[in-house]
């Protein structure tokens, strides 16, 4: 669970770090290969897409920013 | 053997070989909801081991030393014969399968190579906190 901004930014880099694992998995493994793996990954992108939803629209995230 | 929790209640850095029965005695106790997870992770291990998985990694809040996780994080590193067993319908393959390719659980992850399972690690072994320091991960002999 996201709880501030800083951890906001981090789950962010995740998804980027994610979908990019992604995409590579797809160059090199055509669809039907390594099916398992990329559904997990997709499984976890999912999740974070959900976290940083969450967050967004949270009491939290409409305070004002320290830094 | 599970080494102690740093001060910020994360493990050292690092993998952490551990058995079944380690796991469960230390983090499977304790709260309600502690027990409720390890029953989710004992299955998992079960299904592992029955089709002969290879590696099985365990991360997510319930190894760290908060009373109150609040997840499970898990990686198998399937067998090479996964995709068959599959097809030739063992009821264990089948099961894992499905946790595998749908969100119910949405905690476990597969791996199918050595590549795959050390991206999860990479990936398992950060942290959130500002510093960007990682932790550390257990992974139970099968």
């Amino acid at each position: 669970m996201i709880t501030s901004a800083a951890e906001y930014e981090k789950a962010e880099q995740e998804l980027r770090d994610l979908q990019q694992r992604l995409e590579l998995l797809q160059r090199s493994n055509p669809i039907g290969s390594k099916g398992f793996t990329k559904a997990g990954i997709r499984k976890m992108i999912a999740r974070l897409h959900e976290e940083l939803a969450i967050f967004d629209g949270s009491e939290e995230a409409r305070q004002p920013q320290l830094h | 053997m599970i080494p102690d929790f740093r001060d910020d209640g994360y493990l050292p850095e690092g993998i952490h070989i551990v058995t079944e029965a380690e796991i469960t005695f230390r983090f499977g106790s304790g709260t309600p909801r502690r027990r409720r997870l390890i029953i989710r992770l004992r299955r998992w291990l079960e299904l592992s081991r029955q089709t002969h998985a290879r590696r099985f990694l365990v991360d997510g809040s319930f190894v760290t030393a908060n009373d109150e996780p609040r997840d499970i994080d898990a990686v198998v590193l399937l067998a090479d014969d996964f995709e068959q067993q599959v097809s030739t319908g063992l009821a264990a393959a089948l099961e894992l399968e499905e946790m595998l390719l749908t969100r119910r659980p949405e905690e476990i992850f597969a791996a199918e190579d050595t590549r795959d399972w050390n991206d999860w690690v990479e990936f398992f072994s950060r942290t959130r906190e500002a510093d960007g320091r990682r932790k550390g991960l257990l992974e139970v002999d099968l």
